[in-house]
């Protein structure tokens, strides 16, 4: 039971994002046709939904930004142009995703119990499984880092008529472990003009 | 005129720091997002304040 407990709390599923429109999310404010909406992962269970871990345990917030350029002029926002304040002025840090992505990282020991190595047996274990679930460890902080920064906002130019918003493929078929991110949904497929 | 989705490759998820010495975030009552969209031709830009 324990060792169950410990490997759903280790393991790190990729949690695809679906495609919020802006119409549909509470808190926006439309000036001259653009319209930006957002939404924090706030409280614990958002952030979990998304990220598999409760930042806010870490003093973080994460807050979705969606843009839509209703107007007739491009437009261009950066990520130095959106920042979070209390209603004093008071600015909160931004913080790079790979930073954030810490909160979500896990642990050798975690890693052992993961997969089925518990860490009495990788100390005494000689050389092999103990570089072994390091390494597992090293590549399952890879790809949680590599998670937070595919959905992480990026500097970008708005056309006219275009919505800058996270869309990820939806597939809940990726196995409890850690892995790199399936391909993001709007490509191609999803875009007849490309 | 339609949104046109796409951009799809990029995200939207920003992160931010608490400031002070209180670690954990226990409330977003008080907070407001900021958010400056340049127009490229005047280089005239908005800025949306949103209460969250």
């Amino acid at each position: 039971m324990v060792t169950i407990a410990f490997v759903s709390g280790c393991s790190y599923n990729i949690h695809n994002v679906t495609t919020p429109d802006p119409a549909t999310l509470l808190k926006k404010e439309a000036i001259n046709g653009v319209t930006v909406a957002v939404d924090p992962l706030f409280p614990a269970a958002k952030s979990e939904a998304v990220f598999n871990t409760n930042l806010a345990k870490d003093g973080i917030l994460a807050v979705q930004v969606v843009l839509s350029n209703n107007s007739l002029a491009e437009r261009f926002v950066s990520t130095e142009s959106v920042w979070v304040a209390h209603k004093d002025g008071t600015k909160w840090l931004p913080v790079e995703a790979g930073e954030a992505a810490k909160s979500a990282h896990t642990s050798p020991v975690l890693t052992g119990f993961a997969t089925g190595v518990p860490m009495f047996f990788v100390f005494f274990s000689g050389v092999l499984i103990g570089p072994a679930v390091a390494y597992q460890t090293a590549k399952m902080n890879e790809n949680i880092t590599a998670d937070f920064r595919a959905k992480e906002f990026k500097d970008r130019k708005l056309l006219v008529g275009e919505t800058y918003c996270a869309v990820r493929k939806i597939d809940d078929s990726s196995p409890r472990t850690a892995q790199s991110g399936g391909r993001v949904r709007g490509g191609a497929a999803a875009h007849p003009s490309r | 005129m339609s949104p046109n989705f796409r951009a799809a490759e990029y995200g939207g998820f920003l992160f931010f720091r608490k400031p002070g010495d209180s670690k954990e975030v226990t409330t977003i009552d008080g907070l407001k997002v900021e958010a400056q969209v340049e127009n490229l031709s005047t280089k005239q830009k908005l800025t949306a304040t949103i209460g969250l």
